[in-house]
């Protein structure tokens, strides 16, 4: 009956928890480095457009719930493009605003890298909050191949991370009623996170400790090979995806390197 | 090796890497087949090591010197990997919510077979039928973060069930569960001790529904054992000096120590009924002149200026139903009031609207009159304290003197007199000469009493305390409750205590509040809930041995008072009859 963790999976029927997990990672990936290959401010907000739109009508991911699990990183991505726009020179004059010069390949150069990094970040999130850690280790065994046991590191991996924000609220809440929270500024601010950081590192290691404890008090790692009651598989749906991903992606930046399509005013320091 | 032993320590040591001295010191157990032992020590005495010693994990995942040897079924663990273990021996740790790995209960009990390479056609029957054994087979595709905590325990064990084990250890698997709960664990692995044979090894401080069940107790304490006999013996012995050696004993045991009943065999009772029959005994010999006592209990009077007023609170989550609904108390000025109810039921939601960690609609929660929603947040902390159940997530800084020091500088005290509040801290708290130690490096009772100190030395109004005596030894327990009753009666402080230990709440809370499903239930006497039969099933609580002792006794027909919810209360019961006996001699 407690607080919901934003960042854990949710089992619900949506097309994008019906996929495979290894197809989501594809995507991920693929994603990821589209949002790496141009400057352009434009792609970046078709691109945020594209899994704004994957994350609500194929996930069943409400606004709401994205904004929640992602607005301290949305507003550091805010604060880092103002930096960066008050920060870095530029060439082609755009306007003015209370007697300051902006430039468009700055603005843009700025725009881009924040976008791409909360772009990243939201990708993370959808991610993590439609893959059942269990069906990506299955899957990574079953689909990649890879040995069971690199495949549970990913599973434990994604199992930290709710670990870890819930442990962050908790530290959070208690060190608020310690007075924690009354440092005022940014100062203030950057000092008490630093005090979050090793009650979390500590309730965070002891609680990992214990999961791995009775992982293998049941066996796991006991032979090298192991069986699986509920398969993990990848459908034809799923192939075509991956292989959709792939060839967009080549395709983007083979026309990139052939210079058919511009990486925009990409900054040069 | 004995045919007959399961499981064998050898002069076990262990000594943790960084560790002065040894966790482990000698330990030497035989352990056999269908046998029921019950561990148990003060806090920090090496019961969890030991547990983890008996697998494997000690010394294959924690690094440090390890000498002796242990065997299962005559297999070393030195030699064989905690995996390979695990056929043989079945491990369940004491927090549910940190063992359970997948999402959902098919996944978890499926997970070990899978992992023995198992045909699924083979897993799957198996692991019905563990499920089955702890009654939780209708749960099967369940996803585990809607069960309750007693519920995800049950799936613990049938995870570990479902891999046939032969030897079962439980390192306190009920310490975070309610009453019901904890009766349900102990009645499945009462089941699996009876009627399936299991070996079973278990450490826990709840040892009022064990005394009777289990076939020995083994006592440990810095690492060594220290007694090791059958229940009657060990508790009989341990009586006199329970408390100094931080050892929970039944409650049976102690009213019978207490009241200096000498059985003719030497050995106290640690069954209710047997201690009911030599108080009744006793009882009866002064029939003709003991007095007639009140059967009525008295309720509390309210007394003072309220200090905490709740009006028609609710509160949901974000996107959740209504966790808290339309909940109406007062609180007055000091003493300490206990918060029941069932895992789930609202008791913590509840505090953290208190300290506003969850925040509460406006109007609904005052104190002094104040509305706490318009309060500033330094204002409210200054006047209201919330002790967590994990002391680690309070600590803020890297010495115990700054620790205390800190809450006091935030609030601009001057430093001579942070100097003198926090030195004067120290000593209450028993933690003088620890100034200079990491809060991480403390031991969990020093721990405990830190984070407690640190609400303490503002003194607030009101102070929550969330479950701090869970995996506590009864000394450490009874002297964090002595520091708080006599900060309460000093410094006039208000304490809530949320708890499922019905003992600590009959001995130190007069007055108790009863919340299920995001209601109360019941507010009033502590000794009021203990009547109520009703109120106590729905609310899935039970009552301390001493109160089922008084209900034997009225059942024999003494006029036993209905407030009797203490040892000391019986005592002075008991007194006023050998007084009359006296003048009658």
């Amino acid at each position: 009956m407690g607080r919901q963790i934003a960042f854990a999976y949710r089992e619900n029927t949506s097309l994008l928890q019906q996929l495979d997990p290894v197809t989501k990672f594809v995507g991920v990936v693929a994603l990821t480095f589209f949002a790496f290959g141009t400057y352009l401010y434009w792609a970046q907000i078709v691109l945020a457009v594209i899994i704004f739109s994957l994350a609500t009508i194929f996930g069943q991911i409400s606004i709401s719930d994205i904004w929640r699990a992602t607005w301290y990183f949305a507003l550091a991505c805010l604060g880092f493009l103002i930096i960066q726009s008050l920060s870095l020179p530029g060439h082609h004059p755009w306007f003015y605003l209370y007697g300051r010069q902006f430039y468009l390949d700055t603005e843009n150069f700025a725009f881009s890298l924040a976008m791409r990094i909360y772009l990243i970040f939201l990708l993370s999130f959808i991610f993590v909050r439609s893959t059942n850690p269990r069906d990506l280790a299955v899957g990574s065994v079953q689909i990649l191949r890879v040995p069971y046991r690199i495949g549970y590191s990913l599973f434990v991996a994604l199992r930290v991370i709710p670990l870890i924000e819930d442990q962050l609220k908790t530290v959070q809440a208690a060190q608020m009623v310690r007075g924690v929270g009354a440092d005022p500024g940014l100062r203030g601010r950057l000092k008490n996170s630093m005090r979050y950081t090793v009650p979390v590192l500590v309730g965070v290691m002891r609680e990992c400790n214990v999961m791995v404890h009775s992982m293998e008090s049941r066996a796991f790692g006991a032979y090298p090979t192991r069986t699986f009651v509920n398969d993990v598989r990848m459908n034809r749906t799923g192939i075509a995806i991956c292989v959709l991903l792939v060839l967009f992606v080549m395709t983007w930046y083979t026309l990139i390197g052939m210079g058919i399509i511009s990486t925009g005013f990409a900054y040069t320091y | 090796m004995d045919n007959d032993i399961i499981l064998q320590l050898k002069d076990v040591r262990y000594r943790p890497d960084g560790a002065e001295s040894p966790i482990l010191n000698g330990i030497n157990l035989d352990i056999r087949q269908g046998e029921w032992v019950l561990v148990i020590g003060p806090s920090g005495s090496g019961k969890t090591t030991l547990a983890l010693s008996m697998n494997g994990i000690v010394p294959h995942s924690h690094t440090g010197e390890f000498e002796g040897e242990v065997r299962v079924n005559g297999h070393l663990t030195a030699e064989n990997s905690v995996a390979q273990m695990a056929t043989m021996i079945g491990m369940v740790f004491q927090d549910p919510d940190a063992q359970i790995v997948h999402e959902t209960v098919r996944d978890e009990i499926y997970f070990g077979l899978e992992n023995l390479r198992k045909d699924p056609a083979e897993i799957v029957p198996a692991a019905h039928a563990a499920l089955k054994t702890v009654g939780m087979l209708d749960y099967l595709n369940a996803e585990v973060m809607g069960l309750s905590g007693g519920q995800k325990q049950r799936v613990s064990l049938a995870s570990v069930l479902s891999l046939s084990p032969q030897v079962l250890v439980l390192d306190e698997p009920t310490a975070n569960l309610d009453p019901q709960g904890m009766r349900d664990v102990f009645n499945i692995v009462e089941h699996l001790h009876k009627n399936l044979g299991m070996t079973i090894i278990m450490i826990e401080h709840h040892v009022d529904e064990l005394a009777e069940k289990v076939d020995r107790v083994v006592v440990i304490d810095k690492g060594r054992i220290v007694r090791e006999d059958t229940p009657a013996r060990v508790f009989t012995q341990a009586a006199p000096d329970a408390q100094q050696q931080g050892l929970w004993i039944p409650q049976a045991t102690e009213i019978a120590h207490s009241l200096h009943i000498e059985p003719d065999t030497g050995l106290l009772p640690i069954a209710i009924s047997a201690c009911a029959e030599h108080i009744d005994t006793l009882l009866s010999e002064n029939k003709a002149e003991s007095k007639p006592h009140t059967t009525q209990i008295v309720g509390i009077q309210e007394c003072g200026e309220p200090l905490l007023e709740i009006k028609h609170l609710r509160f949901a989550y974000r996107g959740g139903k209504d966790v808290l609904k339309d909940i109406s108390l007062t609180l007055p000025k000091g003493g300490v009031t206990a918060i029941l109810g069932p895992n789930g039921s609202g008791k913590t939601t509840m505090a953290k609207c208190i300290s506003r960690i969850n925040p509460p609609p406006v109007g609904s929660i005052f104190l002094n009159g104040v509305d706490i929603a318009k309060m500033s947040q330094p204002e409210l902390t200054r006047r209201v304290g919330y002790v967590f159940q994990n002391p680690d997530h309070q600590f803020v800084t890297d010495s115990t003197y700054e620790e205390l020091a800190y809450s006091l500088r935030v609030r601009k005290v001057a430093e001579d007199e942070v100097d003198r509040r926090v030195k004067q801290m120290l000593e209450i708290m028993e933690l003088t000469g620890r100034e200079q130690d990491s809060p991480f490096g403390l031991s969990v009772g020093e721990r405990r009493r830190l984070s407690v100190a640190t609400m303490l030395i503002l003194e607030q109004e009101l102070v929550i305390l969330d479950e701090p005596t869970i995996g506590q030894d009864l000394a450490r327990s009874q002297a964090l409750f002595t520091i708080l009753d006599r900060l309460c009666k000093e410094q006039g402080t208000t304490m809530l205590f949320i708890t499922h230990d019905m003992r600590l709440v009959a001995d130190w809370c007069p007055r108790a509040i009863v919340m299920s499903n995001g209601s109360v239930h019941y507010d009033g006497v502590t000794a009021g809930v203990f009547q109520d039969n009703a109120l106590l099933t729905q609310n899935h609580l039970v009552v301390p041995p001493i109160v089922e002792v008084a209900d034997e006794l009225r059942q024999r027909g003494h006029r036993v008072p209905q407030n009797i919810i203490t040892v000391p209360n019986l005592c002075e019961f008991m007194e006023a009859t050998t007084i009359t006996q006296t003048r009658r001699i």
